[in-house]
């Protein structure tokens, strides 16, 4: 997976246990389109047939990028998971950025925490039930 | 009556012999005739028609107005006075120093060849040193046909380091080096204490102080010593580095990077011309001037004893070497010190300057044989007519009838002192050499032992960032507790520091103390993730390369 230990063992992996332990199949590194070399999110998810895309950042530098993507995957929500509150603060303005330069329609964007997003996670996404455990698949 | 009549009549005679009544062979038979019978009247009417000739000259100002120079013995051959008759100086008398001063256009270069030329066949060499012109080069086919070598060396090709002591003592050489250094780059005087210092510590380094005498660092040694030492006085040591750098750049290691260099005992085997055109006007000073007092104190460390001339030093454009920039507050240069006491040891000094404005004052009076011809300016007469002693009649006359290639000398030794007009024949100058006869000419010198410092090969004194990486700082030793935090963290990496305390069971204090060191060593890293909906961000530690390794290196033993 591309990115460091904070990015892959410490966020993305938490997000994908929590939403592995409750029956869903979250779709690791999942490319946006067909081809050689494609764009990656760093997750897809499917939660109440919503698509949810997950992307874990540690800087502000790459948050139009990761709307693009979402874009392009015709998500439902864009979960942008930062390490801590200054780093959301961030990417709020980043976002706020963007909007103000107009262009395409973006899908709905939240900005969380790990511990938010988990909690997130917690408070929307309902077990999946009669279900195997299924693991977190790498494409 | 006859008694006043032959007074007055001999009178006129020695005036006429004195202007060349008596050079030819009727005059001589005259002289001879009258010494015996003074009152023969056919014999003082043939003198008296002379005598009338040369009184008409005189009084249409064609006759010059000096005394006839009889110097008819000596080994060079000065010229021709304007009779004709040649006339000739001793060649020890130039260890006494020979002065000549003359405009652009006077026939200097011509009076240089002419003697230059006669000295090929005779025993002293001849160092003759060209700040611009590349004339003195024509003066290789003669030295061919001569069997004498001479060494065309434009000063590129000159192997040169300053701080090399030729046999000499290291402590004095030292001193006359950093007088040389400080006076032609202009250094302030703290710079002198600065670079005796540095030459002490390369000295020692390539052990001249225990008599080694094969190796013998450089300028750019220096160069490099100074700028190693940040803690000189600032100023100082920028003065040093910015002048003593630029001179090394003019120079260039190829001619001054030689920890074994041509030594001047060596040279003066040879005639050599030494051509500086093209030169920066610190390297035309400088290199000349080391030179020479390499050779003056070698001549004098050998005892003053009054040997025959061995070495002619020429000097044209001699007012940069010999400057009175220094002379003029009263202060006297080594370099004049020097010309005053080698006159026994074999050296002679021929100084060439175009006016005495800038000369040396203390050299001038060394100079015990002078020619002047034409010059530029009142003073130059005034001076040079006062030293030679020419008479108010003289001066009006060298003033308005000097012609080029027609000089005044006055020598000081012998038995004729008065100042006498001579004129120096025209030279014919061969065609232009080629360069492969000039580098054909250096290979005595590349027979000479000699090193080059390679590790100058590609200097420069631009300073350049050197980017070096931090210091590793060395790992201390782990203890007990440090080694069960890294496993801790090696076996579930990623999680807060609260849990690694329930893991270690240390206690929150330890463990901060532990988690700093490791951190500082670079066994973890810290991350700060909010780890919860509220509340301080958690840390986070990731284990690094090192603490994997730490953990093989240091297996648990299972009790």
């Amino acid at each position: 997976m591309r990115g460091e230990f904070l990015h892959n063992k410490v966020i993305i992996a938490a997000l994908i246990l929590a939403l592995s332990l409750l029956g869903y199949q979250v779709l690791v590194e999942h490319p946006v389109r067909a081809g050689q070399r494609p764009p990656c999110v760093d997750a897809f998810v499917i939660v109440r047939d919503k698509r949810i895309v997950l992307e874990a950042e540690c800087s502000s530098a790459r948050i139009g990028n990761d709307l693009a993507k979402a874009r392009v995957l015709g998500a439902d929500l864009l979960l942008i998971i930062v390490p801590h509150a200054r780093m959301r603060a961030r990417v709020h303005a980043a976002l706020n950025l963007l909007a103000a330069r107009g262009g395409q329609a973006s899908p709905l964007v939240q900005v969380l925490t790990l511990g938010a997003a988990l909690r997130w996670v917690a408070d929307n996404c309902p077990p999946v039930a009669a279900r195997p455990a299924a693991g977190a698949i790498e494409t | 009556m006859n008694a006043e009549r032959y007074d007055k009549f001999f009178e006129r005679w020695d005036w006429a012999r004195a202007h060349g009544a008596a050079n030819d062979r009727l005059g001589q038979r005259l002289q001879r005739g009258l010494a015996v019978m003074p009152q023969d009247s056919l014999l003082r009417q043939l003198a008296d028609s002379r005598i009338r000739y040369l009184e008409q000259q005189s009084k249409a100002g064609r006759l010059p107005p000096f005394v006839q120079a009889m110097m008819l013995d000596g080994d060079l051959v000065l010229g021709q006075d304007v009779h004709g008759t040649p006339i000739r100086v001793m060649l020890d008398w130039l260890c006494s120093g020979l002065l000549t001063i003359a405009s652009s256009g006077s026939g200097k270069s011509n009076l240089l060849y002419w003697l230059a030329s006669q000295l090929a066949w005779l025993a002293p060499s001849v160092f003759l040193f060209e700040p611009y012109k590349l004339q003195s080069r024509l003066l290789l086919p003669i030295y061919r046909s001569a069997g004498k070598p001479l060494v065309i060396l434009p000063w590129q090709q000159w192997r040169w380091n300053l701080l090399q002591c030729h046999g000499g003592d290291p402590r004095q050489h030292a001193a006359t080096a950093v007088d040389l250094l400080v006076r032609v780059l202009d250094l302030p005087g703290r710079a002198a204490a600065i670079l005796r210092q540095g030459i002490y510590f390369l000295y020692t380094k390539f052990g001249l102080w225990e008599g080694q005498t094969k190796h013998f660092p450089t300028l750019f040694h220096l160069y490099e010593w100074v700028r190693a030492q940040q803690q000189l006085n600032a100023a100082s040591r920028d003065a040093i580095l910015d002048r003593l750098g630029a001179f090394l750049l003019s120079l260039t290691p190829n001619c001054g990077a030689w920890i074994r260099c041509w030594s001047p005992t060596e040279l003066s085997r040879f005639s050599v011309v030494f051509e500086m055109r093209g030169a920066s006007e610190s390297v035309r000073n400088l290199l000349p001037q080391s030179l020479l007092f390499n050779i003056f104190n070698a001549r004098i460390a050998q005892g003053l004893v009054n040997s025959r001339l061995e070495l002619l030093l020429i000097f044209e454009d001699a007012q940069r070497i010999f400057s009175d920039r220094v002379t003029s507050n009263g202060e006297v240069t080594p370099l004049d010190e020097a010309t005053g006491i080698v006159r026994g040891a074999g050296l002679g000094i021929w100084p060439i300057a175009q006016t005495t404005v800038g000369f040396s004052r203390r050299t001038r009076p060394n100079m015990a044989m002078r020619i002047f011809g034409r010059m530029g300016c009142n003073e130059d007469y005034v001076t040079l007519g006062a030293d030679c002693g020419l008479n108010s009649e003289q001066l009006d006359f060298v003033r308005h009838h000097l012609l080029p290639g027609t000089f005044v000398g006055q020598v000081g030794l012998g038995k004729h002192t008065l100042p006498f007009l001579f004129r120096v024949p025209l030279a014919r100058l061969p065609a232009a050499l080629t360069d492969a006869e000039v580098l054909e000419s250096q290979s005595p010198l590349r027979e000479l032992p000699t090193e080059f410092a390679d590790e100058f090969a590609k200097w420069s004194p631009q300073l350049v960032a050197e980017f070096a990486p931090p210091v590793k700082k060395t790992a201390p030793a782990l203890d007990e507790g440090d080694l069960r935090l890294i496993r801790a963290v090696v076996a579930k990496p990623g999680q807060s520091v609260s849990y690694y305390c329930r893991q270690t069971r240390l206690s929150g204090k330890r463990l901060a103390e532990i988690r700093k060191r490791l951190v500082a060593f670079n066994f973890i890293r810290e991350h700060a993730v909010a780890l919860r909906t509220r509340g301080r961000t958690a840390i986070v530690l990731e284990p690094l390369a090192a603490a994997e390794q730490a953990v093989r290196d240091n297996p648990e033993t299972k009790s």
